[in-house]
């Protein structure tokens, strides 16, 4: 039994520890480039705003369409507080993990109440970032702000990237983390039978409402942190942070790298941050749009040939991976 | 076999639209029996059960299950207090394992996953699903298969009375058998009193230590297998009247 335990623990904290040691090698690896390292740090942030998505779009199947507008929302609080206010990041990024946990709980209630699923969820919560994109220009005006210089600790902002890359890094080792946890645990057990059907799973038990709002209330906390992290990785913020169009790609992350999977949806954030970079790199000087037809093509492609998502692959490989470690290790 | 009253339902109506889909139903469950619900299709049968376990809330009557009123809470409160069910149509967890389908019922009466999985394996075992299938997804299993997760499902969390929705449609006659013994085991072994809609008379009338009769949402009659079978208004619900 406690075998099992502590061999519990090891598959939930080792991937972690594989990505940050993997992870920490990479500014050395490009030689501090600090293009290299901005990319990598925004690779890791949207592994970070994937894998959050992943526990109620992946586990619990709710197609939630609003990521940014808990990240704007946490993001521009945690932000603005320093600006306005000199008040650290540190404090900040709570206060806009509790202020969007609070409005997901006030969005989530009524929806889950009232039984909105499938695509009518996926409308309302395209809907909360539209609204809040409206929201904000009538309360701020059409604001649009470049972070002013400041440095050190104290404001986690440096004039490199690798302080900030090193800190999200830690951010993306305790999310996945907590999906692995999440998906051992009773909660994962109970999101995955909601997804699979919400009327059989009601009728072993378990409280349908109940967890997908606890669900969405851990997604919308986790982005809200994350918010603070993005804006600084983007050195502005405006309106348009509640950005619809980056809200679909998370889900299309989630998707794409299948879902439930935390090897899947990881790979699918690294995956195509870098290839969208690379094609807007090297394609988005010849033909304006192009590189962005060439990544919708290449996500129907996957598709067509992996429906199921790339956890069919990364699944296989990362079995292969942890035998052979508790083989090693053993 | 005691006589304790585990579920009495009071003159329970449930209408659709201009449809009584149920008419003034009372019917009592005692401990340990087996009850077969039957009648032809369209009697309410499964409208009973979704009425009982929380699915509809019925017009008017009530459900008392152990003495407590139970009528029109919602299903998962259902199945706390001890009442579980199958479904006409199974609803398979296709992106589950057969193993975890089960464990998510079984975590019903306790937090701990590791506990709860033993639990699981110990009611596949007892109902007789292949162990070498345990790590096997929904989707990739067969409809007999997909009958005993769904069953193992509902017995692991550990209900007091168990309603079985046509858990033999659609299987061939030696599984029908398989099936018999599994719930004949389940009633005695595991001390599930049970309510068992069903078609299949053969099945039914074996299993069964009393038989209730819907007609049209009316209760027709009850009685024994025996009974009911020689009673002349279930043959006329089934067949209809001799043409004259």
């Amino acid at each position: 039994m406690t075998q099992v335990n502590s061999r519990n623990i090891f598959s939930i904290v080792l991937p972690s520890l594989i990505v940050v040691l993997a992870g920490a090698t990479i500014p050395f690896l490009v030689g501090f480039n600090q293009y290299y390292v901005l990319l990598a740090l925004q690779s890791v942030i949207m592994a970070s705003i994937a894998l959050a998505w992943n526990i109620i779009g992946g586990y619990a199947g709710q197609l939630d369409l609003a990521s940014f507008a808990y990240i704007g929302l946490g993001g521009i609080l945690a932000t603005m507080l320093m600006i306005e206010h000199n008040i650290t990041p540190w404090l900040g990024m709570f206060l806009g993990a509790g202020v969007s946990a609070a409005l997901a709980f006030i969005i989530g209630f009524p929806l889950f109440r009232f039984g909105i699923k499938g695509v009518w969820y996926a409308l309302s919560t395209a809907a909360l970032v539209v609204i809040l994109h409206e929201a904000s220009i009538m309360i701020l005006g059409p604001f649009d702000y470049y972070i002013p210089f400041v440095e050190g600790w104290y404001y986690i902002r440096f004039r490199t990237w690798e302080n900030l890359y090193y800190f999200s890094l830690a951010v993306l080792a305790f999310i996945i983390s907590l999906n692995l946890y999440i998906s051992r645990s009773k909660l994962g057990y109970y999101l995955k039978a909601i997804r699979e059907d919400e009327v059989a799973a009601e009728a072993v038990g378990i409280n349908v409402r109940k967890y997908k709002l606890l669900a969405l209330v851990i997604y919308a906390s986790i982005l809200g942190f994350i918010g603070y992290l993005y804006i600084v990785s983007q050195r502005t913020f405006s309106y348009n942070t509640f950005s619809g169009p980056q809200s679909v790609y998370v889900a299309i992350i989630g998707i794409v790298g299948g879902l439930g999977s935390v090897s899947g949806v990881f790979s699918a954030a690294l995956i195509l941050k870098i290839v969208e970079e690379y094609l807007r790199g090297y394609l988005g000087g010849v033909l304006p749009g192009l590189h962005l037809l060439l990544f919708g093509t290449l996500l129907i492609v996957v598709g067509i040939l992996r429906p199921e998502g790339l956890s069919s692959l990364t699944d296989t490989l990362t079995r292969k991976i942890k035998v052979k470690v508790l083989r090693w290790y053993t | 076999m005691s006589n304790a009253v585990l579920l009495e339902v009071d003159s329970l109506s449930k209408r659709f639209g201009g449809i009584v889909a149920l008419n003034n139903v009372s019917l009592r469950i005692n401990e340990g029996e087996i009850v077969g619900i039957i009648g032809p299709n369209g009697a309410g049968k499964t409208t009973l059960v979704n009425c009982v376990t929380g699915i509809y809330k019925p017009d008017s009557g009530k459900v008392i299950f152990l003495g407590e009123d139970i009528t029109g809470k919602p299903p998962h409160v259902i199945a706390v207090k001890g009442i579980a069910r199958t479904w006409q149509k199974i609803r398979p967890f296709y992106n589950m394992s057969v193993i975890e389908a089960v464990t998510a019922g079984a975590l019903l009466r306790t937090k701990d996953v590791l506990r709860a999985r033993e639990e699981a394996t110990e009611v596949l075992e007892f109902i007789g699903f292949p162990r070498s299938k345990f790590e096997m997804l929904g989707k990739n299993i067969t409809l007999i298969e997909h009958k005993l997760v769904d069953l193992a499902r509902a017995i692991a969390t550990k209900p007091k009375l168990l309603f079985l929705d046509e858990v033999v449609a659609g299987l061939r006659p030696h599984e029908v058998d398989v099936i018999a013994d599994v719930v004949k085991k389940i009633n005695r072994e595991m001390k599930i009193t049970l309510g068992v809609i069903e078609h299949v008379m053969r099945f039914v009338m074996n299993i069964s230590d009393r038989i209730v009769v819907l007609h049209e949402g009316r209760l027709l009659t009850h009685g024994t297998p025996a009974e009911v079978a020689r009673d002349p208004l279930v043959v006329e619900a089934y067949l209809g009247t001799k043409p004259v």
